[in-house]
């Protein structure tokens, strides 16, 4: 079961009370959206939250003093994720905000006017590690369709490995894998293994590579060439490698451009592949 | 012998009045330069490593001493207690609860207003923030300092004199 205390402790007083009234365990999203009811995600279905006598519609202030509780009235120490349009807080619970972007010479600076807020609740799903670990023999490749739980099943083979005894690095980019904070990884990734956070791939795996001395590197989401440079350079090393891919199989890999070149450097051994109903299987590579 | 007692007695206790004026004013600057030296370590632990505001003022409640380091204790505690709890709310808060800081109004205005910026801000914002109550502190502490020796003396001065004119009125 989930803790839900951190996202109680940022919600205004009304909406948490609902939340608590509501005693939920199948709660996976909650969403605020300005000038309507909250409403709650269970089970993939989106319904609106039955509100106590005080609760109303959503303001501006809401939000704005709600993501103030998020970044722990820091707002300065979340600016790089909030820029990207979220914050994670204990728990590893994700708070994803929707508003009007602050660009200055084409960057984004910052996000005013929040409109709507979304509170994803974090799960720790646990796999029973032997049959990972059976697999898991050489530098492997997650592939799956979004939102079949590749990440999830990353986090799963990073704990097999480190429970295992391996020395595992993970480059947790946009805080998915580990959703540190405080520099404590709030999912469980095992005991032997170093968390990167906030930095990209290319810089994390070198700085895993040159400081870490670890045996495995995990990374979530390729989508860059220079991704693919920074994973050679660990196969140069000896280092083995996880990581995840959009695609359905293997024949959607050889499709795009991007995950054809990473087929073609065989930087990994075998293929996991996830199907849409969250179960896998591994395929080797030619 | 009982009226020599009591003018020991009167004059005893009006110059420990006018003695403690004295230490009251050294207390202030003293406790003006403390919290500039905070502002300081709060600039750069914003900008070297962007501490959240909690543990900064956990960090300069052991660092600090007596009423400036109550003032930040108070501030993280109730930071940790309400994480929803406004900056200026927690600061305001934190004022009352600490009377042995003995600040002026315009330094407790200072505060205030710094409050009303904390955390709302990109590092930078901070920065400018913090630099402007810096500022105003080391202002205000240079305008004290100038004016202390002679308000101390005077302070000091007038307490005894003011209890051997009592002493002579009424004995």
């Amino acid at each position: 079961m989930p803790n839900l205390q951190p996202i109680y402790e940022i919600l205004p007083p009304a909406y948490r009370r609902a939340l608590e009234l509501a005693g939920d365990t199948a709660l996976e999203e909650l969403r605020l959206r300005i000038g309507h009811v909250p409403t709650a995600v269970r089970r993939g279905n989106e319904e609106l939250l039955p509100l106590p006598s005080g609760g109303g519609l959503v303001t501006a202030d809401d939000l704005s003093q709600m993501l103030l509780a998020a970044t722990r009235q820091s707002c300065y120490a979340a600016n790089e994720t909030l820029k990207e349009g979220f914050v994670t807080i204990a728990g590893g619970h994700r708070i994803g905000v929707c508003g009007t972007a602050v660009v200055q010479d084409g960057r984004v600076i910052s996000m005013k006017e929040v409109s709507s807020v979304a509170v994803r609740v974090a799960r720790q799903v646990t796999f029973a590690p032997q049959p990972l670990l059976d697999v898991l023999r050489g530098s492997t490749l997650i592939v799956g369709p979004p939102g079949c739980g590749k990440t999830t099943l990353l986090r799963g083979c990073i704990a097999a490995l480190s429970g295992a005894g391996a020395r595992v690095g993970v480059v947790d980019e946009r805080g998915e894998l580990a959703a540190c904070v405080r520099g404590i990884p709030q999912l469980e990734l095992g005991p032997r293994t170093d968390v990167v956070c906030a930095l990209g791939k290319q810089a994390g795996i070198l700085l895993l590579l040159r400081a870490m001395n670890v045996h495995w590197i995990a990374v979530d989401e390729i989508t860059a060439p220079a991704d693919l440079e920074a994973m050679q350079n660990c196969s140069y090393c000896g280092v083995k490698l996880l990581a995840t891919a959009h695609a359905s199989g293997s024949e959607e890999l050889m499709k795009r451009p991007l995950y054809k070149r990473l087929m073609e450097m065989r930087l990994f051994t075998r293929l996991l592949v996830l199907t849409a109903d969250k179960r896998w299987h591994t395929e080797g590579v030619e | 012998m009982l009226k020599v007692l009591a003018m020991v007695l009167i004059v005893t206790s009006s110059s420990a009045v006018g003695f403690g004026f004295a230490a009251n004013v050294r207390t202030q600057a003293q406790q003006l330069l403390q919290l500039t030296g905070a502002l300081e370590y709060m600039k750069n632990e914003i900008s070297y490593r962007l501490t959240p505001l909690p543990e900064l003022f956990a960090m300069l409640a052991q660092q600090s001493d007596k009423a400036v380091g109550d003032f930040f204790g108070c501030c993280a505690q109730q930071m940790a207690q309400n994480p929803a709890a406004s900056v200026q709310g927690i600061v305001r808060d934190a004022l009352q609860k600490t009377p042995q800081l003995t600040l002026s109004q315009t330094a407790r205005q200072t505060l205030l207003e710094l409050s009303m910026s904390l955390g709302k801000f990109d590092a930078a914002g901070q920065m400018s923030a913090i630099t402007l109550a810096a500022g105003r502190f080391r202002q205000e502490l240079q305008t004290l300092e100038s004016r202390r020796r002679e308000r101390c003396r005077s302070y000091e001065t007038i307490g005894v004199c003011a209890g051997l004119a009592l002493a002579v009125i009424l004995l």
